[in-house]
């Protein structure tokens, strides 16, 4: 019977979670990793009053109570509804809603450190709420405006983004919708059927992605050996990755950022530009395992001191 | 006309399931991918190129991390 201390909430193919788990593995912490691509096959009693799981799956059996439960480690969707999917069966769209539901339902583990709460990540998430409180904690923001139609700012250059982040499915194939860059001067002031943001444009700049752990900030810069005049996601296998140091104060301000969204982990993407630090975006579930391998910082290790020191 | 968000989207063919890592598989009980040679983790291989952002994960995209 596993009596965890530590709880993943995952999926098979995260495989960020494998380096959580086998730091846990590694520091002979009791665990358990909960696949949600896997809960059909699992036998659960759940009774949300006490709150305690009572559990089967793969010939093992475990107990999940809040007596020995410390920390949840969340890796899944905060507002998803797979509901009236018209191509799967009825079984398949149960499963799909109600397991869903159940690790929504994890939420009765109120007391325990989460890295991050499902119902704070849901509002973190909330890319215009998230400019708005950066700013007002003093970090530097781009000037935006969110609107169904381009608007000319006071820039050179405008970046235009999705609100919320934009894969589009068109019969084999998919879309994904990346930040756009474009000279002032290329934009006629087109109305479109949605909105999107009409953010000043940062260039020159310098990408730096934060990842923030409770109070640990580290700082990661990431540049190509051509200058990065776009969506830095764009580059893929052509960047690099160096530790950056940040000037105290900003430290402090993305630590401030992520513990105002009362999360305990967060990757903010900042962008330097003209010798100011601005806060562009904050991830609650950002990946960090590419870092880590590409730059040698423990993350894991990181993570994992956040999940057993509690 | 097509949308602004639209018109530099980059495509890709859908892709149905996630591919398995070849050569591993999922333990449950440590939680994580093992070769079935030697029982070494997958995320400590040499040949482990761990996914950057989400929206380099394809198959799930962003926010859904799964279904």
């Amino acid at each position: 019977m596993i009596n965890p201390e530590v709880l993943l909430v995952s999926n098979r193919f995260d495989f960020s979670t494998d380096f959580v788990a086998v730091e846990l593995d590694r520091q002979g912490v009791e665990y358990i990793r909960i696949n949600r691509d896997d809960l059909k096959d699992y036998i659960i009693e759940f009774n949300p009053i006490i709150p305690e799981i009572v559990g089967q799956y793969n010939g093992y059996t475990f107990n999940i109570s809040k007596r020995r439960l410390k920390s949840i480690y969340y890796r899944a969707p905060t507002f998803l509804r797979d509901i009236f999917q018209e191509k799967l069966s009825e079984e398949e769209q149960l499963i799909r809603t109600q397991w869903a539901a159940f690790v929504r339902s994890l939420c009765v583990f109120e007391n325990v450190k989460w890295l991050n709460n499902p119902v704070d990540i849901y509002k973190a998430e909330i890319k215009p709420f998230q400019l708005y409180l950066a700013n007002s904690l003093g970090m530097k923001v781009p000037n935006t405006v969110i609107s169904n139609s381009v608007i000319k700012l006071n820039c050179d250059f405008v970046a235009i983004k999705s609100i919320d982040t934009a894969i589009v499915s068109k019969g084999e194939e998919e879309g994904f919708v990346y930040t756009e860059i474009y000279k002032k001067d290329e934009l006629e002031e087109d109305r479109y059927t949605s909105p999107f943001f009409n953010q000043q444009g940062l260039l020159p700049k310098l990408d730096l992605r934060v990842t923030v752990i409770e109070n640990k900030v580290v700082a990661i810069k990431i540049y190509s050996d051509a200058e990065i005049k776009e969506d830095w996601r764009r580059y893929k296998n052509d960047l690099k990755y160096l530790v950056f140091e940040l000037p105290p104060k900003i430290e402090q301000l993305c630590a401030d950022i992520v513990k105002s969204l009362n999360l305990n982990f967060g990757a903010i993407d900042l962008i330097f530009h003209e010798d100011e630090y601005y806060f562009i975006e904050i991830n609650p579930t950002g990946e960090w395992s590419w870092l880590q391998q590409n730059t040698g910082y423990g993350f894991d290790k990181l993570i994992v001191k956040s999940l057993t020191n509690v | 006309m097509k949308h602004i968000l639209l018109q530099k989207s980059v495509k890709y063919k859908k892709r149905k399931n996630s591919e398995e890592p070849q050569g591993y598989h999922f333990d449950s009980l440590l939680g994580a991918w093992i070769s079935k040679v030697d029982r070494t983790f997958l995320v400590k291989s040499t040949r482990f190129l761990a996914l950057a952002t989400k929206k380099e994960d394809i198959e799930t995209g962003e926010d859904q991390k799964g279904y």
